[in-house]
This record gives C-alpha cells, sequence and structure tokens, in this order.
C-alpha cells in the first residue's frame, strides 16, 4: 500500500512539474532543446517509474510508533524554534536550551541534560567563535 | 618517471604543516566518525564540511582534511563491529561476521589488530592504484566532448541502480528526484529562472551543502530516534592490541586479494565500498573457506571485507577526481566540497591543478600510516569512545551540521531549507528510495543538462548525434547493460548491505 501511495503521489509530482515546465519560455532560442526540454524529459521518466511502482508495489514499509513519530514531530518542531531563536536569542543562550532538549528527548536526565546543553554550547561557541573567527550572534545576554 | 616526479612535489603539499595537521586531525577524527554506529563517513563528511570553509582552507588543504577523514572512517567501522556486533558504518557490516566471534572467543584484540593491518594494506594498494590508473583515465577522458559526458552521466545513474539497493527502480526515482531538485534556479543555457516560485533565495539553485547536511545530518537525527533506546550503550574493556605475526602473515595473501577486487568495485560508478567488502568477503570465503570455518572468527573473514573496504574506499575516488561522476555516497559529498571551492574534478583537474591531486595522493599514504598508528597501539581511545552515551552524541552531532549551515550563509532560511531537506530525506529513507542518487542528480543534473544541450547544438538538433562516436556508443552500452543485467539475473544473492539507507559509504 505505501509503494502504491507514493507511486501515486510521485506521479502527481511528475504531472505537476511538467506542466509547470511548459510555462518556461525564453524570446531567443540559444539551443535546440531551451529551458522546458529537460524538465519535461525527467517529468515524463519519474512518470514512467511511479506507474510501475503503482503496477508492481512491493514490501510494506514499516512506520515508526505513534510516540516515536510524535517524538520526531517534536524534535523537528525543536529545531524549527531553535532556527527562529537563533539570532533574538543568541547563540549560547539558545543552544543550551536546544540541546538540553535534544538530550532530554533521548532519554537523558534533567541534569544531565542541563550539563550536555551548557558544556557542549559553551564549548562550541568557543571554538566556532573563538577559535575558528566564525561570528555567531551573541544576542542580548552578551551585550549583542 | 613523471609520475614519481608529480608524486615528489605532491609530497612537498602533503608535509606542509598545516597540510600534515589536517591530515594527522582528519585522520583522527574520522576514526571516530567510523567507530561510532550511527555516524557514517558521508554524514561525518558532509557535516564537516561546512567546517573546513568557516576555517577559510585552500582547496588542497580541504580535501586533505575530508579524504582523511573518508579513510579514517573506513578504519574506525570495524571497531564497534568486532567489539559490539553494531557495524560503525555500513562497510563494516560484514566485519561483524567474523570478528564479534573472535572477540567472543576473547580474541577481540587480535581481530582489531589484523583489521587494522587489512585496512592499511587495503588502503595503500587502493591510493597506488589510484596514483597508477587515474592520470591513465584523465588522458582518456580528455577526448570526452558533450555527448560522451552525457553518456557517462546516464551511465553512472544506470550501474548506480544496477549496484545498489533492493529495487532499482526506486534508485531511479530518487535519480530523477535529484535531476529535478538540481533544475531549480536559474537556466543555465537562457537564464529563465526555473522552479523559484518567485524566491530569490532560489534563483542560484539549491545549494548542495545544505541539501546533503540535511538529508544525511538532520535524517539521521530522526532515525537515532526510532532506533536508540536510553540506556543502550556500555563499558567495553579491549585486552592488548596485537596479533601474532604468524596470524598477520597468513591472512597477507587474503588482504592483498581483497583489496583488488575491492578496488575495482570501487572505481565502478555506484559500488562504492559498502560493496566492496561484500565482494571481497564472499570471493574470499569461496576459494579459501574449506573447512567452513568463515562467520565462526576466522582471520580471513576479519581480513578480508577490511582490505575490501577499505580499497573501494580509494577506488571510489578514480571516477570522482578523473571524470567528476562520483561512485559513492562520501565521494559524492567531496564532489560537492570540490564544486563549491570552484574546482572542477574531470581531467582538466590534473592538469591545472596538479597539486590538488597529488598533494591529496601524497597525503593519503601519510595519512594511512597515522592510521595504523591510531588504530594499533592508540584504538584504545576509540573503543572508549563507544560508550560515550547517544544522548550527548546526536544532540552534538546535530549541532555541528547546524552550525556548519548556518556559517556558510547567515541565514535561516537556510537552516528551514535544511530542516526540510531532513524530513524529506527521512520518508525516502522509510520509503526504502536510497538518498545517494538524490545526491548524485542534485549534483550532476546541471552539467548533464548542459552536456546534453551542447551536444544537441553541434549536432544542430540532431539526436542521433548522441551516438556519433565509438567512445560514446561504448558509455552507452555499458549503460543498457547495466539496466538489462538485473533484469536478466533477478535471482541475485540478496546483498546483506542495507542500501536504503542514507549513510551509505
Amino acid at each position: 500500500m505505501t509503494d502504491r501511495i507514493t507511486g501515486a503521489l510521485l506521479l502527481a509530482l511528475a504531472i505537476a512539474f511538467g506542466l509547470h515546465a511548459r510555462s518556461f519560455t525564453t524570446n531567443f532560442l540559444t539551443d535546440p532543446l531551451g529551458p522546458q526540454a529537460w524538465p519535461i524529459m525527467l517529468a515524463v521518466l519519474l512518470g514512467l517509474f511511479s506507474l510501475y511502482l503503482l503496477v508492481r508495489p512491493e514490501a510494506e514499509a514499516v512506520w515508526p510508533k505513534p510516540v516515536v513519530l510524535f517524538r520526531q514531530a517534536v524534535l523537528v518542531g525543536g529545531l524549527v524554534i531553535y532556527a527562529l531563536l537563533l539570532e533574538p536569542l543568541g547563540f549560547v543562550l539558545s543552544t543550551v536550551l536546544v540541546m538540553a532538549f535534544m538530550a532530554s528527548l533521548l532519554g537523558a536526565r534533567w541534569w544531565q541534560a542541563g550539563v550536555t546543553g551548557v558544556v557542549s554550547s559553551v564549548a562550541l561557541y568557543v571554538l566556532f567563535n573563538t577559535l575558528l573567527g566564525l561570528p555567531l550572534p551573541a544576542g542580548g545576554l552578551f551585550g549583542g | 618517471m613523471e609520475t614519481l616526479h608529480l608524486l615528489g612535489q605532491g609530497f612537498g603539499v602533503a608535509f606542509q604543516p598545516l597540510n600534515l595537521l589536517l591530515a594527522l586531525i582528519g585522520a583522527f577524527a574520522g576514526t571516530i566518525v567510523g567507530a561510532l554506529p550511527g555516524l557514517g563517513p558521508a554524514n561525518g563528511v558532509a557535516i564537516l564540511i561546512p567546517v573546513s570553509f568557516t576555517l577559510g582552507l585552500p582547496a588542497t588543504s580541504a580535501m586533505i582534511f575530508l579524504a582523511s577523514v573518508y579513510y579514517g572512517a573506513m578504519y574506525g567501522g570495524r571497531i564497534s563491529s568486532i567489539l559490539l556486533n553494531i557495524p560503525g558504518d555500513e562497510p563494516a557490516v560484514m566485519t561483524t561476521l567474523d570478528g564479534y566471534p573472535m572477540a567472543k572467543q576473547g580474541r577481540g584484540g587480535s581481530a582489531l589488530a589484523i583489521s587494522a593491518v587489512a585496512s592499511f594494506v587495503g588502503s595503500t594498494l587502493a591510493t597506488i592504484g589510484l596514483m597508477l590508473f587515474a592520470p591513465l583515465l584523465a588522458k582518456l577522458a580528455i577526448r570526452f566532448g558533450p555527448a560522451e559526458y552525457f553518456a557517462l552521466y546516464v551511465m553512472a545513474f544506470s550501474t548506480l541502480s544496477s549496484l545498489t539497493g533492493k529495487n532499482p527502480v526506486k534508485t531511479m526515482i530518487g535519480a530523477v528526484l535529484g535531476l529535478m531538485l538540481a533544475t531549480v534556479g536559474l537556466d543555465p543555457g537562457s537564464s529563465v529562472p526555473r522552479f523559484t516560485f518567485g524566491q530569490m533565495k532560489f534563483y542560484e539553485g539549491i545549494d548542495f551543502i545544505v541539501a546533503i547536511v540535511g538529508l544525511f545530518a538532520i535524517s539521521e537525527a530522526l532515525v537515532f530516534l526510532e532506533t536508540t533506546h536510553a540506556g543502550e550503550f556500555v563499558r567495553y574493556k579491549v585486552g592488548r592490541v596485537a596479533a601474532r605475526v604468524r596470524d598477520i602473515l597468513s591472512t597477507l595473501v587474503t588482504m592483498v586479494r581483497s583489496s583488488v577486487i575491492g578496488f575495482v568495485a570501487g572505481v565502478l560508478p555506484g559500488a562504492g565500498a559498502s560493496l566492496g567488502s561484500f565482494i571481497a568477503y564472499t570471493f574470499e570465503k569461496r576459494l579459501v573457506d574449506r573447512k567452513g570455518t568463515f562467520g565462526t572468527g576466522d582471520p580471513r573473514g576479519v581480513a578480508a571485507p577490511e582490505a575490501g573496504n577499505n580499497a573501494a574506499a580509494g577506488g571510489a575516488l578514480v571516477p570522482m577526481l578523473t571524470l567528476g561522476v562520483p561512485g559513492s555516497g562520501t565521494t559524492a559529498v567531496l564532489l560537492a566540497m570540490l564544486i563549491t571551492l570552484n574546482i572542477t574534478p574531470g581531467p582538466l583537474l590534473f592538469k591545472q591543478h596538479p597539486d590538488v591531486v597529488w598533494g591529496l595522493i601524497a597525503s593519503l599514504y601519510l595519512g594511512n600510516i597515522v592510521l595504523l598508528v591510531l588504530n594499533l597501539p592508540l584504538v584504545g581511545i576509540f573503543v572508549r569512545l563507544l560508550s560515550v552515551p547517544g544522548w550527548i552524541l546526536m544532540p552534538v552531532v546535530t549541532m555541528v551540521g547546524f552550525l556548519g549551515v548556518y556559517a556558510i550563509s547567515h541565514s535561516v532560511f537556510d537552516i528551514f531549507l535544511m530542516i526540510g531537506f531532513g524530513v524529506g530525506g527521512y520518508v525516502l529513507r522509510k520509503l526504502d528510495i536510497p538518498l545517494v542518487p538524490v545526491i548524485l542528480g542534485l549534483l550532476l543534473g546541471d552539467d548533464m543538462e548542459v552536456n546534453l544541450r551542447r551536444a544537441l547544438n553541434l549536432g544542430n538538433g540532431n539526436w542521433l548525434s548522441l551516438w556519433d562516436s565509438p567512445l560514446s556508443l561504448i558509455l552507452w552500452g555499458v549503460a543498457i547493460l547495466g539496466l538489462i543485467l538485473p533484469i536478466l539475473f533477478l535471482r541475485r544473492p540478496q546483498i546483506v548491505v542495507d542500501d536504503g539507507d542514507g549513510t551509505e559509504d
């Protein structure tokens, strides 16, 4: 079933991709193919392969249990929030938070997670900012 | 003679203090990358690329650093295979078969020593092979025109699909998805924006590094959540790491034989180190296993896959450097780095940047000696690292990848893109669509299209011009064989190595 759904989705992608590619036009002809032909060829190929998946699906994929899926979603959400907080909060503070968050997600106790967060974020800051000379956002905590 | 002269110059480059230091650090980091389960060579090299950019390393030094990581990972993978029965990375899967039984019989130290020597033999022979064959191939490739290059890319994808993965169709789907991603941005021929959806960020195309770190590092973190449970890591004590000289000598023939097999497997586009160790092990088992001792702790069963995967790793550098077509995931990542540094691998590389090529080759010789030292007397350091808990490991690895991407672009948009690639990569892995062809497609897509259009332009729009020269006919022939053979021999033995996983070498 997974393969069938995948095949159907990929087929839809192939069609959308190919149709969108038809809108690429140029006034002067630089070469026999132009900007459209290659994307359309790729769309046709993907269409053929996805039809094969639809017709001859294989063994079922094993999806993680809902608990795991939830934890994965939480991780992705945490990383997105981290990206948003990185510049306003500054590197050190936001990294302490995200590291502690990831460690506890993986089963560390709260104090282990805290120590991991503080130690690793300070170490990374020193490594990147001070030793490698890559400016990281310091944030309000360190005087911007 | 010419080779020796160039190699001499290469050693001049390799012995520069910076490069020597980088080879040392790279070898050390690489062994760690290999030893830690869940952090494979492609992954390890990918997260270290941005770091080498931020250091502002020149191309030669960056290449030396990352190739040392690559070679190191091939050494390191065996450690946890032997001690814990968990392969440190995919090419080391075969090493568990005889390595772990040896460890259970109390011969773990001996297994580590034999495999270290085997890795050394494999890598060194492969570096010699690289030195001898790459310039020859480069001389041949200099006659390639656009039509030949296009045929070459087609061949790379077709052999990739026949050699890796369980389902060739899914490999091809991965490749086409990668090629599609490569079309995002301004059309190289007419500068028409394609699939940019009005986002200025997309005009220059999708950044390889962002995509690769996302696909490998972030998706690995998601897999990690699924497979690892807290408190799984155990302390492991290993006795003296030494083997009887007799054991080493009796496996020496095996090592040499496996190195040759591994090297050839590595040169084939799409094969890589996993296949190298697999073929080397099965071949050796068929050839010498008369008493049925393979699988029960036979030293030759440790020597064969380790020599095989290290030799394949060296072999995979040949097509990457001479043709710009990587044979495996890690060499694809190395290619991405070279392209980002404005160095185009291919036959001209040998003429325009001999310092890169020969400096690299010389560094690989030196790196191998460093690695032998790290992996024999000093192997205890890495054994101790195996007891680092996952809740420290995974966040640190993810964060290094994160920081690296941010360091290159200082753009939050790129981080979102990377997270997106991570989730996408995870879904593809679950669907058994391998990630290596996606990366390969993304990397080669632009060149493939440009060469096709150039070839047709030269042939005045006549499609038959693609098959005009004997060289391109040969390449097309191999490509078609690569597609047909797996169909004819569909009942080939199921390869134990799970290539559906993205962290393949």
